[in-house]
């Protein structure tokens, strides 16, 4: 089944118990690098976000209801054919396993024997209500490592609280420093959910490191991620501006401590906008020979750092009287060609047409038995020896039973049926999940 | 074994946010990292600050304090023959290189991937840019701002009726340094399989688009050519989400899930508002927000923000508080996990940081070096590692190498 590769992870298994975005991401990377990621799914349950909001979806509701489906159409496997899957488990393999029997247990129990890693970020507690602890499974497997992430850690006081991205996001401080500058803090935009990019990275980080250490000690471990703690470093210097100077830092939106002009400005069109970030007066100048040396920019007021900085709000008018006669592409390049830092705010559709990612590669065609031909964004790094690649589609509900049961566990053909008819094992969710 | 990656060489050719992050990961957990800095300048961010007591200071940027801990520096001008010869030298010893220069510098210098791995051909050479390594964007310019906007986070952040924002500080480049570190790890483990290594290249835009929330939007548009749009505030179509007043502060609540408006409607004590017909639904709550607002923010105003934190959770809702900077340094939990830590350095003095990402229980104690000063570890490497004489160190100052 999984051919063989040059990647570097080639070897290593992983049990993956990822939910919406961190833990299904994460795994995702250990996979692109070449290790066997096996997602072990309950058929029992559904998990909301990850393979849809309900396992099915109501016939004859409004359209936009159905966004998220492939073609809006939910059809006949719809936790097969939702973005989020799509998005974030390629190159996994997908077993339906109910842990919540005895053989389904048993059964996990002896692919814990041959694995290397668990990662699971489950609500918090469900490991162990399934028996399926740390503990539970050094037993079964001495060398094993755990990773558990969760919002806030699974000990402390806050232990077993429940918590999404954006509770990360207040908790640690971020999403105060979100929005415009003044505005009330009941004003914080909820939308995007960084924490969750963040914990993704730590979290096959720590996987790595992990590894790395038993790789020399022969000693697996459990780890206890907090999503919470991971973000404070990436706010290191806004806490340090306030354990050296108590000061608190206050949202600042687009603006920079030193730079100026650093905003976004609207450009011709609807919804359009292109940053610039000015650093210095050589780039200033560049800028101004750049947009045809209007009168404005020889203004003895915008000629150093500190004069553009103190005048910023007039400045910024006139940028953004400029950008708005200009189309962000073209402005971007123009600017670029005179060595000023620029950028337009990208949108999905000028992602997928945008020439440098094209040329890079980045995004890759995936062919889907539910959901036919797409593009998709593809890896964040690129390897020059052991190139990565979409080796394998994200994975449909139980599509690689067979191969786990069988040919790497061992499983009869016989038991193989059994487990089937008893919905130990499946590929589409039970009645009432 | 000391620390978890104890062993593990790090030659460090970054400066600013992205590559020090990655380096400092590596650092963090144990690897031998040596900062390769300009001789006189080193990395730029010591120019950046917040400063110590607002002294502008190499030695007192708050954002090298931070990004340099358990790291060692030694100046080295590269643009030397000598330079050359003795970077050279370090990297037949090396594992790890990273370096986060504009790609057009390593090749200038002779020291790309090629070269370097001629020498060494285990070596992981990690190499972090705006826009990677090769592609008509890979010399343009790029900041923080810039790297935001074409990340396609800023397409969905702000109101809709203004401009769009990026995150605070640099989270687009932290985000990278993090990425760039597991890349790195991974590259690793195929080197030490096969005596192999390789060059890995990191655009910082394409590890915005790449990670789950990107990506999640990139494939909605694949599969529905729907643009989506930045929503603001106030989501009224999964309503109550967001940020709302309380007695002493603000709290954030998180009441999307279908089945949380019975547990919302347990936690105000208001049972009867788990059936009242204007809310029972998403779609009801969705043309009725605003009388909702006006039962529940005054009953927010009468409670404190940990009370309803604390409520809220009891009740099984993912409710928290909405700290500032000051308030999230005092949080019980980060107290009781260590989650910040206390660092001294010879220029501040004891200052308080924000501690590693995740503990190890193998290897608890968390390396403690406060981030190293320009050249502090010279002698070090120069004399007892390389083995030059304290004359020839002397010589090499004077005539600028190092």
């Amino acid at each position: 089944m999984p051919s063989k590769t040059n990647l570097p992870l080639e070897g290593i298994r992983v049990i993956d118990h990822g939910v919406v975005y961190t833990g299904t991401a994460a795994t995702t990377f250990l996979a692109d690098m070449g290790a066997q990621v096996i997602h072990v799914e309950s058929i029992g349950r559904f998990p909301s976000m990850t393979r849809g909001l309900v396992a099915h979806p109501p016939a004859g509701l409004e359209k936009a209801l159905y966004h998220g489906y492939k073609d809006w159409e939910p059809g006949a496997r719809p936790w097969d054919r939702w973005y989020q899957l799509h998005a974030t488990s390629r190159n996994k393999l997908a077993i339906g396993l109910e842990l919540d029997t005895p053989r389904g247990v048993a059964i996990y129990k002896k692919l814990v024997e041959i694995s290397d890693l668990v990662m699971e970020n489950f609500s918090q507690g469900t490991m162990d209500r399934l028996g399926l602890g740390y503990e539970e499974l050094k037993k079964v497997n001495p060398e094993i490592i755990m990773i558990s992430a969760s919002g806030l850690g699974k000990e402390g006081p806050y232990k077993g609280y429940s918590t999404f991205g954006l509770n990360v996001d207040a908790i640690t401080g971020n999403m105060a420093l979100r929005g415009y500058p003044e505005e009330d803090m009941t004003m914080k935009d909820c939308s995007p959910v960084w924490a969750d990019n963040v914990a993704a990275g730590t979290v096959s980080f720590a996987a790595l490191v992990a590894l790395y250490y038993r790789q020399k000690t022969g000693k697996g471990q459990f780890i206890d991620i907090s999503q919470s703690e991971n973000l404070l470093p990436h706010t290191g210097e806004l806490f340090l501006e306030y354990t050296m100077n108590g000061r608190v830092p206050q949202p600042v939106g687009n603006r920079d401590r030193a730079m100026a002009p650093h905003g976004c400005y609207p450009c011709r069109g609807l919804n359009k906008w292109l940053t610039i970030a000015i650093a210095t007066d050589a780039e200033w100048q560049a800028f101004g020979e750049a947009i045809g040396n209007l009168p404005w920019t020889q203004d003895s007021r915008f000629v150093t750092t500190l004069g553009r900085y103190r005048h910023q709000d007039e400045l910024d008018k006139l940028v953004a009287a400029w950008t708005s006669t200009q189309d962000n592409y073209e402005a971007m390049h123009l600017l670029q060609s005179f060595g000023v830092a620029a950028g337009h705010v990208i949108s999905p559709a000028t992602a997928y047409a945008d020439p440098h990612l094209k040329a890079r590669g980045f995004f890759k065609e995936v062919n889907h038995r539910e959901t036919g031909t797409g593009l998709y964004p593809g890896m964040f790094f690129k390897f020059s020896r052991t190139p990565a690649e979409v080796r394998i589609p994200p994975p449909c509900l139980g599509e690689h039973n067979e191969y786990v049961l069988k040919e790497l566990l061992g499983i009869s053909d016989e038991e193989y049926k059994a487990l089937a008819k008893d919905n130990i094992i499946g590929t589409e969710y039970l009645p009432g999940a | 074994m000391h620390q978890a990656l104890s062993g593990i060489k790090v030659l460090d050719l970054t400066q600013y946010v992205s590559g020090p992050y990655c380096t400092k990961l590596l650092a963090d957990y144990g690897a031998e990292v040596i900062k390769i800095e300009k001789p006189g300048a080193g990395d730029g961010s010591r120019r950046v600050g917040p400063f110590y007591r607002d002294e502008p200071h190499p030695e007192k940027s708050g954002l090298y304090l931070h990004l340099n801990t358990n790291k060692k520096s030694v100046t080295l001008n590269l643009k030397s023959g000598r330079g050359k010869k003795i970077l050279l030298d370090l990297v037949r010893d090396a594992d790890i290189l990273v370096e986060n220069f504009s790609p057009r510098v390593m090749p200038s210098l002779g020291l790309d991937y090629a070269a370097l791995s001629k020498i060494n051909p285990g070596l992981v050479m990690t190499s972090i840019s705006n826009f990677g390594q090769d592609g008509p964007y890979r010399y343009y310019k790029g900041t923080e701002l810039t790297l935001f906007a074409m990340g396609l986070h800023m397409h969905f952040e702000g109101e809709p009726d203004r401009e769009p924002l990026r995150f605070p500080g640099y989270k687009g480049l932290y985000l990278a340094g993090t990425y760039a570190a597991t890349a790195t790890m991974g590259a690793f483990f195929g080197a030490q399989a096969t005596g192999l290594g390789q060059q890995v290249d990191i655009s910082i835009m394409e590890c915005m688009l790449a990670p789950p929330e990107a990506g999640c939007w990139l494939v909605a548009y694949d599969f529905t050519k729907l643009e989506g749009n930045r929503a603001g505030h106030r989501r009224e179509a999964s309503y109550p989400i967001g940020v709302f007043p309380c007695r002493d502060g603000y709290i954030f609540v998180y009441g999307v899930v279908s089945f949380f408006w019975s547990r919302i409607a347990a936690w105000m004590g208001m049972p009867e508002l788990a059936t009242d017909p204007r809310f029972a639904t998403p779609v009801a709550r969705r043309s009725h927000h605003g009388d909702f607002d006006a039962i529940f923010i005054p009953w927010l105003m009468e409670h404190s923000r940990d009370e309803l934190f604390h409520s809220g959770q009891a009740n099984r809702l993912p409710v928290a508080p909405v700290y500032t900077i000051d308030e999230a340094l005092k949080d019980p939990q980060f107290i009781a996990r260590n989650s910040f830590t206390e660092i001294e350095h010879p220029a501040t003095g004891k200052v308080t940081y924000p501690g590693l990402p995740f503990r190890l229980p193998e290897t608890p104690e968390a390396p403690q070096r406060a981030a190293p000063r320009l050249g502090e570890h010279n002698a070090e490497i120069y004399q007892e590692r390389l083995g030059y004489s304290q004359s020839e160190v002397v010589k090499l100052f004077q005539m600028g190498v190092i």
